[in-house]
């Protein structure tokens, strides 16, 4: 079995591994660290250097106020919402659908269509960076939320194709083929027999492209400048002004900021249960 | 319930030639196994009548209309798949109930027949169940149910058994052959074993390479083998080959090396053991002996170079290393250099 039990490994082992996992961890964390506790400095402990040292005064609560009280932040907030959820929406079910057709029929593009799908998130976003801009400008779509969700959808569905086609892959042939038989159409076959059973990699897939696209600082940066439709993440900015850097605000709505996305994660976990599809054949 | 005819069927995959002409016409009612070891195209060619496989040519009639262009669902058939696949999201009402919902089927249809099939299957109890709570055997017979609903002219049947462990395996197979009995359906049945294909068929398909090597009762393929593949596909433990020349006394074992005219199958149970002093027979030295209760086998290494295997009483009692005589007790077949029986 693997990995193995750590019970059957030898007392030293245990005991060291009980001694890392915690160092390991708060590695890990003390960026997280880091920012919480600028998060809670008054503006003047970062002025004198005192960045690393435990805080002259605790203002945790002003700061978070400040925020609110200081910048749009509920405003961005709710940008952010309109363009990651939309986008959410149409990456996931664009690829449900894409990856349906390039995994279960065999026609003669279908490798060659998803090599493109795969080959799509080699190319580095940042070169696309001017085109994508210059698109929006023509287009109207700078400076809009339609613009971001669109160009977010178009460069998450590539990711989230590759993803769904490879999970309806793994489905069982035979399911389709015996709903075939039964006269179910090719459209309620996707309906009523696959998305079903891919629920699981579609919770998945949805809680991962809703953290990249609310993460997303570049797009937002590129694509937008005014604050009725900057998301959140180029929303704080505006905390630090034109002469003074602000860092124990921008550190608390950073903090907010984050909180969606992991609330996400949890929220989704009960719907990460894999292994639907047992006993549907054996 | 209908015939089925399938008129110069041949199937390529790229240069590969997987089916050969296949000619076949199976009857009204009839129940038929397509036997062959993997790889001989059975399952290809079941495939080809449900319309999963497009046939490179040829013609598929299901009762009177050629169906070889038609979707699979509209020819009339169902498939029961070795791996049963069903749904595992829908309960066993619903695995069993989804073509007739697909079709629009009125509510009371669907209810009465859902409840025929289940009483038929004994799936009563477990129609409201996922198929993750059932075990093989129940699987298997939703899967069965499935079809039965769709009330087809003609039941396909890909290696259903395969899944199943020994026990389980005989006792589907009964139900299998009681639900034939009962429905009186046309069934077309694909396995690799043997057994299955001798107790079920009305008539077996022997196929192998692509090709059809004889076709009849399960009786007439054991007792009147066409060829060499389906003398010694059929039977078991399998008939022993040996090359042999015609001597004064009807056929005779050539030794090794020698110059033979023909091949001698002689099945386990066509052989019998004597004494090294008995004043006919084949000498030869006893291999090994199997016991197994109800009869026993030997194998005898023959003093002119073969091995052959016979049948024998338990009662008979040969040890390893023992000279003994073989006899033949009826006559072998003869096959020539090609196969063909003479």
């Amino acid at each position: 079995m693997f990995p193995r039990p750590i019970q059957s490994r030898s007392s030293n082992y245990q005991l060291a591994y009980k001694i890392l996992v915690p160092v390991a961890l708060f590695i890990w964390l003390l960026p997280l660290l880091a920012i919480f506790m600028t998060s809670l400095r008054p503006a003047a402990d970062i002025n004198t250097g005192n960045m690393f040292g435990w805080p002259s005064e605790f203002k945790l609560v002003e700061n978070y106020l400040t925020v609110f009280r200081e910048s749009q932040a509920v405003t961005y907030f709710f940008n952010s919402i309109k363009v990651t959820i939309p986008t959410v929406m149409i990456s996931v079910s664009l690829a449900c659908m894409a990856g349906y057709a390039l995994s279960i029929y065999r026609f003669r593009a279908a490798l060659p269509l998803f090599f493109m799908f795969v080959a799509g998130n080699f190319v580095p976003f940042q070169i696309l960076m001017v085109p994508v801009r210059d698109l929006a400008v023509q287009t109207n779509l700078y400076n809009t939320v339609t613009g971001l969700v669109l160009f977010h959808a178009a460069f998450q569905t590539g990711f989230c194709t590759l993803f769904m086609r490879n999970f309806i892959k793994a489905l069982p042939f035979d399911l389709i083929e015996s709903a075939r038989i039964e006269g179910v159409s090719e459209y309620k076959i996707f309906w009523y027999v696959v998305l079903p059973l891919v629920r699981p990699a579609i919770a998945a897939l949805s809680v991962l492209v809703f953290t990249f696209v609310w993460n997303d600082f570049f797009w937002a940066t590129v694509l937008t400048n005014g604050e009725a439709t900057k998301p959140i993440t180029a929303g704080i900015q505006s905390l630090n002004g034109q002469f003074v850097s602000r860092w124990h605000l921008v550190s608390a709505a950073s903090l907010m900021a984050a909180i969606p996305p992991v609330a996400m994660f949890f929220a989704m976990q009960k719907h990460f249960i894999a292994g639907l599809t047992l006993g549907a054949v054996k | 319930m209908a015939q089925l005819q399938l008129n110069n069927i041949v199937k390529r995959f790229g240069p590969v030639e997987v089916l050969k002409q296949i000619n076949l016409h199976i009857q009204d009612g009839e129940f038929v196994v397509f036997v062959g070891p993997s790889g001989c195209g059975k399952s290809t060619l079941l495939r080809i009548i449900a319309g999963l496989e497009t046939q490179t040519s040829g013609e598929v009639r299901i009762g009177e209309r050629d169906v070889s262009d038609l979707a699979p669902s509209d020819r009339g058939i169902a498939m029961v798949f070795q791996s049963y696949a069903l749904y595992p999201h829908l309960s066993v009402r619903g695995n069993i109930s989804l073509g007739l919902k697909q079709a629009k089927t009125p509510q009371n249809i669907i209810d009465e027949r859902v409840e025929y099939a289940a009483n038929m299957l004994a799936l009563t109890d477990l129609l409201e169940r996922k198929p993750a709570e059932l075990s093989g055997g129940q699987r298997q017979r939703v899967a069965i149910g499935r079809a039965i609903v769709r009330e087809p002219d003609v039941f396909l049947f890909d290696e259903p058994l395969s899944n199943l462990d020994a026990a389980l395996r005989s006792s589907v197979r009964h139900d299998l052959a009681k639900l034939h009995k009962n429905l009186n359906a046309t069934m077309v049945y694909v396995t690799h074993d043997q057994v299955e294909a001798m107790t079920l068929a009305d008539r077996i398909v022997v196929m192998a390479g692509g090709v059809i090597q004889q076709v009849g009762s399960p009786r007439e393929l054991y007792e009147d083998p066409q060829n060499r593949f389906v003398a010694g596909f059929i039977g078991s433990p399998k008939m022993n080959f040996v090359p042999a020349i015609d001597g004064p006394n009807g056929s005779e074992i050539a030794a090794e090396g020698e110059a033979s005219s023909y091949e001698l199958g002689l099945r386990p149970e066509h052989l019998s053991l004597r004494d090294a002093d008995h004043p006919e027979g084949e000498p030869g030295v006893v291999q090994f002996s199997e016991y197994l209760g109800s009869e026993s086998f030997s194998l005898v290494a023959l003093d002119k170079g073969h091995q052959v295997l016979v049948r024998h009483s338990p009662h008979e009692i040969w040890n390893i290393d023992q000279p003994v005589k073989v006899i033949q007790i009826r006559d072998g077949y003869r096959f020539d250099r090609d196969g063909k029986r003479i």
